[in-house]
């Protein structure tokens, strides 16, 4: 019960971190955008490959239901603003589970793989979101793909060993 | 014994779940269970909004205090210049009393003036899918879905204006949700008051902090003048934001929308850097939401009443419904009607006007 809530305040410490921007990198001046680390991303993907699938399903579930409460689309027919649920919580769910199940299948400590893993994963989650989205209301055309990928697989080493001290994550055998 | 069942097979339906759970609230958006995860994630941004106030306020700390001094020494300067002013409130009381005067006796409609409410910005999410704002006051300062939202932001020569920043999607008691106008989902009919031209200002412009303006008046030329540096107001059109707000000023062209020409425009209102907002408690006009709903044909009726459309297009001529490929010269000479007299009107057919050849031959 106490691992259960000690992950749900990860989960939400998580979401807060990147609500509030933390890290983030504004090239505005440069006549860029912002980039933002998907610290939320980061957090599924850790579960994922030092637990398995399960937990890597359940976390990304909870997370993408979260990032999801805020979305909200315009339904024609009623002329109001509805919660869009499903979204991240489906991308999320299935890519903790696909990364738990593969997770025996690489060397999961080292560097390189983590930041390939997290750059690829995230990339897959901005086009599976974009898309589904995207049917469902408008495709987003200023929704960034590249710069958060790479921003997020630079710093998941160090989140990664930040929340290995913190969780102290016995390995599933 | 099916507690064991479920464990063992925990995975298959835990992913099952997962989904279908997923899945459902994609397809049945109201459903009750969306509107409770809606709820928390309101809170969630509410609480993450507090986090952020609650840590940026201590590293701000030192450089308030460095700025305290400096307020002392405006605020001296500044109770000088309201003694000033306050002369010229008179002036402007008189003023708006002769407008409104004016206004009567020309007979134009009053000027209204829309009660405003202030709001801290609480979190500013531009890293979603779908970028938002969320604001301290909600439905119990009176704010609802539709109204406007503004802030103060500076033009081109540094000057304080009121600019636009998006409208209000969601509100609950104490909070609400902004779509801001770099949303994909916004739209606006804007104004060019340099040249003179309407235009439709999308937030789905493929720069995160920039719109797209599609010009819809005129042949896109905007009167000959520079597009670059152009101010864009609201038009009023919309029917949910007063016309004559500024939003932003044009920066360059934008790949065409089709035939009609674009362009980026950067908005006034500083969307990434907001402290607060003010939120005009304005609904969108009555009919703004009403010609969707309504009978469109209402808008076509004339002083000699509703237009008679006949209910189908019956071809009754067998020449004309027979195939094009056969010739005048083939055809039997009892089907070769005269073309110079009008075909005789059947008695129960309306009369009809010919195209009579009015040269003498």
């Amino acid at each position: 019960m106490l691992n259960i809530a000690v992950i749900s305040a990860g989960i939400l410490v998580s979401f807060f971190l990147k609500g509030f921007n933390f890290l983030s990198l504004n090239f505005e001046k440069l006549g860029g955008s912002i980039i933002y680390p998907d610290f939320l991303l980061i957090f599924v993907i850790f579960f994922a490959l030092k637990r398995g699938e399960f937990s890597g399903l359940w976390i990304g579930f909870f997370a993408g239901l979260l990032e999801d409460a805020g979305l909200l689309g315009y339904a024609e027919r009623t002329g109001e603003f509805l919660p869009i649920i499903g979204t991240h919580s489906l991308v999320y769910c299935l890519t903790g589970f696909v990364l738990g199940k593969v997770n025996r299948l690489m060397d999961k400590d080292r560097t390189p793989t983590i930041v390939l893993l997290v750059f690829v994963t995230t990339l897959v989650e901005r086009g599976l979101v974009w898309l589904l989205v995207g049917v469902l209301e408008d495709f987003n055309k200023s929704y960034s793909f590249m710069g958060p990928a790479v921003y997020t697989a630079l710093l998941a080493p160090v989140w990664f060993f930040v929340l290995s001290w913190i969780y102290q994550v016995q390995e599933e055998r | 014994m099916l507690w064991e069942i479920l464990w063992r097979n925990k995975n298959s339906f835990s992913l099952t779940f997962c989904i279908l759970f997923s899945v459902l609230c994609l397809m049945w958006q109201r459903n009750p269970l969306a509107r409770t995860v809606g709820f928390f994630g309101t809170v969630a941004d509410r609480a993450s909004g507090a986090m952020n106030s609650g840590l940026s306020a201590t590293g701000r700390f030192w450089v308030e205090i460095d700025k305290f001094r400096e307020l002392e020494r405006k605020y001296d300067t500044a109770q000088k210049q309201i003694e000033e002013y306050r002369l010229e409130k008179d002036k402007f009381d008189a003023l708006r009393r002769e407008n409104e005067t004016l206004r009567k006796t020309l007979g134009f409609a009053a000027s209204v003036q829309y009660p405003e409410v202030k709001a801290e910005v609480l979190g500013i999410r531009l890293n979603s899918i779908s970028p938002r704002i969320i604001i301290g006051k909600g439905a119990e300062s009176g704010l609802k879905p539709f109204m406007p939202v503004i802030a103060h932001g500076t033009d081109r020569d540094g000057a304080l204006i009121r600019s636009v920043v998006g409208i209000i999607v969601s509100a609950d008691n104490g909070t609400s949700i902004v779509q801001p106008l770099i949303h994909p989902g916004f739209q606006l009919g804007v104004r060019l008051p340099e040249s003179g031209e309407w235009a439709m200002l999308s937030g789905n412009s493929g720069n995160p902090l920039h719109s797209v303006l599609t010009v819809m008046s005129g042949d896109g030329s905007l009167g000959g003048k520079k597009p670059s540096g152009q101010t864009v107001i609201t038009s009023g059109d919309g029917g949910v934001f007063p016309a004559g707000i500024p939003v932003g000023v044009i920066e360059r062209e934008a790949p065409r929308q089709g035939q009609a020409r674009a362009f980026f425009v950067r908005p006034y209102a500083p969307i990434s850097q907001l402290d607060s907002v003010t939120v005009i408690r304005k609904m969108p006009d009555p009919w703004a939401s009403k010609t969707e709903s309504e009978n469109l044909e209402e808008f076509l009726r004339t002083e000699f009443g509703a237009p008679d459309y006949p209910e189908t297009l019956i071809r009754t001529d067998e020449r004309r419904a027979r195939p094009q490929t056969q010739t005048d010269a083939a055809r039997p000479e009892d089907e070769k009607a005269p073309e110079t007299q009008p075909p005789a009107t059947r008695p129960n057919e309306p009369r009809r006007l010919q195209n009579v050849d009015p040269t003498p031959r």
